[in-house]
């Protein structure tokens, strides 16, 4: 039965208002504070009409984020973390969603319930038990005393590794699913087809499955790159120092007190800019790789 | 995740876009198959994105060019008064707070509310007894809600949204409450423990000249704590600038925090550099403190935190800038075997050091004002203020609460009796004070630097 073009724009018509209401009213709520000004209690004044806005703050917040500038430590933080961080998902979640996609036959829901488990506990409470695990007289300092490490690293002294491990932790359930999800869905007779044409098990996984699970790894990407860019909490536990502060972190500095909110506000939309290039790259790939299956 | 949803947006708004069929199945003509576009070939689409988003962005750079283009508030706040024109209080100018037509306090003699009374409040910061010996009392429930950082308390109370009844404020956010119409003024006749039991420098105090919208709560001081048994040689009375005890901690690197609170982490370095005045807007002395904190970051892996109760106990750090009721708090907090002997605390009494008093308030949109003062005198009587200590570890400036009161019956240990201030030592200190909107960004500017180990 076909469908006239108005029945489908009908069906989406309420999420995109939902959207629309949720996503570009915010943001454009946030744009209204960077460029508004602040009274005399603190307390933002958004700058509603475009025609009054003042750009002082972005542009002073993109000048400070370049190198040199006085957040580009957070800056470069931020973008080596979240690099590292989404590296380690990959490089641990991608077998991980090809083994429960590809080779787990009674154990996959097992396991993909076993992967979902850790969300039953809130992020900050996952986060302040790794606090106890690696603090001085935590339970990984007594298994390294039991094997003879007397002397074991300082995991709590502010240092990148512990934060990058655990953004790693934190966030991999996200890079995971969908992975899995996407390989889950690949035609096993395309697969079958590469052997019988001679490729081998690397040869079949590099020409064959890889190229058909990127849309799901870019989708993993995302899920976990767009969230650890905004993280604060997971410096604020692990490290409390600010050799390893986040972008997050100077955000909420400004947005959670004192007289200069719109200077957080700025510091949200040169995190936004960054993002968008990653998302730009994101549409174009999922673009060509759908322009390519049809 | 915005823009995972605006990518989706995106492709529903092609949707309207798309036509629903080919038209050569309307017409069921034969289609020569069309040639495949080739890769960076321009399609339809293509172009109309191209040409959509290259016109937005047009338009973008238009509208943006005629914007203001400015870090200079247009109408400066003057630098010598706080919001609505409130006088900076200082101890020697104290001020009275003014009273406004549209926000006036409650009569005298009525009935308390049924409640419950909502408290906003630091977390652990009145003691469980006494909200139950208050409820048993006045037959009303309380509850208390919690915030971990002042700056997020003040942003909340001032943005008009919440209900509380009662606030713990400090007296460098009075003036933004009480020009913000937040709090309401005192009708002192239903707290007479305030003139009864308070000690007469803060029945009158210098921020709210006769308590008009405030009685004072727990005390403290800002010193420096240490673990003992870690340095048992460190003695910064003994230092010719104690304030310098950090810089010089370089052999315990990774083993050193301060206070994760701009005005007195900063304070303490303005000190160090021999700046008394300890609430000035002056950029040069700012950013030098600034700048010295940055330094220390990197010459001792300095950390900060305000949860110093609980890492000194552990032996996570071993030096910190601490606020004092924190290490009466920490005796909760050491490991099985580890004796309260470990922990010291000091402050610079003798020297000028920084001590401040927080404050219970009444809050205009709470629904409960009269329960309210009742509460507010209910932590003035003094032995309530006694027991609030013995689970807050926060002396009140109540009599019964001295120093040597408090050591004789055994709530604080002799090692940390200089947790506990007298009152000629809160006349002779310091004081973060209120500070002008410009002040408070140059020293927020100055902050956010050294957090960002810039």
């Amino acid at each position: 039965m076909m469908y006239s073009r108005w029945y489908w724009r009908a069906l989406v018509s309420p999420g995109l208002a939902w959207l629309g209401l949720f996503v570009l009213v915010p943001t454009y709520a946030l744009v209204a504070v960077a460029t508004g000004r602040i009274d005399e209690l603190y307390r933002p004044i958004p700058a509603w009409n475009p025609a009054k806005w003042n750009v002082g703050f972005i542009r002073e917040a993109f000048a400070a984020a370049v190198p040199g500038g006085a957040y580009w430590p957070t800056v470069r933080n931020t973008l080596l973390y979240v690099g590292a961080a989404l590296t380690l998902c990959i490089v641990i979640g991608y077998p991980v969603a090809y083994y429960i996609a590809r080779h787990a036959r009674r154990t996959k829901a097992l396991l993909v319930l076993l992967i979902v488990i850790p969300f039953w506990v809130s992020y900050l409470m996952r986060m302040l038990a790794w606090v106890g695990l690696l603090s001085p007289d935590g339970y990984v300092n007594q298994v390294l005393a039991a094997v003879g490490i007397t002397q074991p690293p300082d995991w709590l002294g502010g240092y990148p590794l512990p934060v990058i491990l655990a953004l790693t932790y934190g966030y991999i359930p996200f890079f995971i699913l969908p992975v899995y999800a996407g390989l889950d869905r690949i035609d096993r007779n395309l697969l079958d087809a590469g052997r019988d044409l001679g490729a081998s098990p690397l040869r079949n996984f590099l020409h064959v499955t890889l190229p058909l699970s990127r849309p799901s790894l870019l989708a993993g990407c995302v899920l976990v790159v767009l969230p650890m860019f905004g993280d604060y909490y997971t410096n604020e536990l692990i490290s409390r120092s600010p050799r390893t502060s986040m972008l997050g972190n100077q955000v909420t500095l400004f947005m959670l007190g004192g007289p200069q909110k719109n200077r957080g506000a700025a510091l949200v939309i040169v995190m936004m800019a960054i993002l968008l290039l990653a998302m730009t790259y994101y549409v174009v790939a999922t673009a060509r790789d759908r322009a390519r299956a049809a | 995740m915005s823009f995972v949803y605006l990518d989706v947006m995106i492709e529903m708004v092609l949707l309207f876009a798309k036509p629903s069929k080919p038209r050569h199945e309307a017409s069921g003509e034969v289609m020569v198959p069309a040639k495949p576009h080739r890769r960076g070939e321009l399609t339809r689409r293509g172009f109309l994105s191209a040409a959509s988003g290259a016109a937005l962005g047009l338009a973008a750079g238009g509208l943006l060019s005629g914007c203001a283009d400015t870090t200079t508030p247009e109408s400066p706040a003057p630098v010598d008064a706080g919001p609505g024109g409130i006088p900076l209080a200082r101890p020697d100018q104290p001020v009275t707070l003014p009273l406004y037509d549209d926000n006036t306090g409650i009569e005298s003699g009525l009935q308390p509310e049924a409640g419950p009374l909502l408290m906003y409040n630091w977390i652990d910061y009145v003691n469980p007894t006494l909200i139950k010996s208050f409820e048993r009392k006045y037959g009303a429930t309380v509850k208390i809600t919690h915030f971990t950082s002042i700056d997020e308390a003040i942003s909340k109370l001032t943005s008009g949204s919440v209900e509380f009844d009662v606030a713990v404020p400090g007296f460098a956010d009075l003036p933004r409450l009480v020009a913000g119409k937040v709090v309401r003024p005192l009708n002192l006749d239903y707290i007479p423990n305030l003139k009864a039991n308070v000690w007469p420098l803060l029945t009158d105090p210098w921020y709210d000249r006769g308590s008009r919208y405030s009685v004072p709560y727990g005390m403290l001081s800002t010193g420096i704590s240490w673990r003992a048994d870690k340095l048992p040689d460190f003695d910064p009375a003994k230092l010719d600038n104690p304030y310098d005890a950090f810089w010089q901690a370089t052999d315990i690197k990774g083993k050193v925090g301060m206070l994760d609170d701009q005005r007195d982490a900063l304070a303490w370095t303005l000190l160090g550099n021999g700046v008394r005045d300890v609430n000035t807007g002056d950029p040069a002395l700012i950013n030098k403190a600034g700048d010295d904190l940055t330094e220390l970051i990197g010459l001792v892996n300095l950390k900060f935190g305000v949860n110093d109760w609980e890492t000194l106990p552990s032996g996570a750090l071993w030096l910190h800038q601490s606020w004092s009721g924190n290490m009466i708090l920490a005796k909760n907090y050491l490991p099985k075997g580890t004796s309260i002997d470990t922990l010291r605390y000091w402050w610079p009494s003798e020297k000028g050091g920084v001590a401040k008093n927080d404050l219970l308030v009444t809050l205009r949109g709470g629904k409960n004002p009269v329960l309210a003062h009742l509460f507010l005198n209910h932590l003035l009587d003094s032995a309530n203020a006694v027991e609030n200590f013995s689970f807050t570890g926060f002396q009140q400036p109540v009599r019964g609460s001295e120093p040597d009161a408090l050591v004789k019956a055994g709530l604080v240990p002799p090692n940390l009796r200089d947790t506990s201030l007298t009152e000629v030592q809160l006349r002779n200190a310091l004081v973060t004070a209120p500070l002008s909107q410009s002040a408070a960004a140059v020293w927020q500017d100055a902050w956010s630097k050294v957090k960002a180990a810039a």
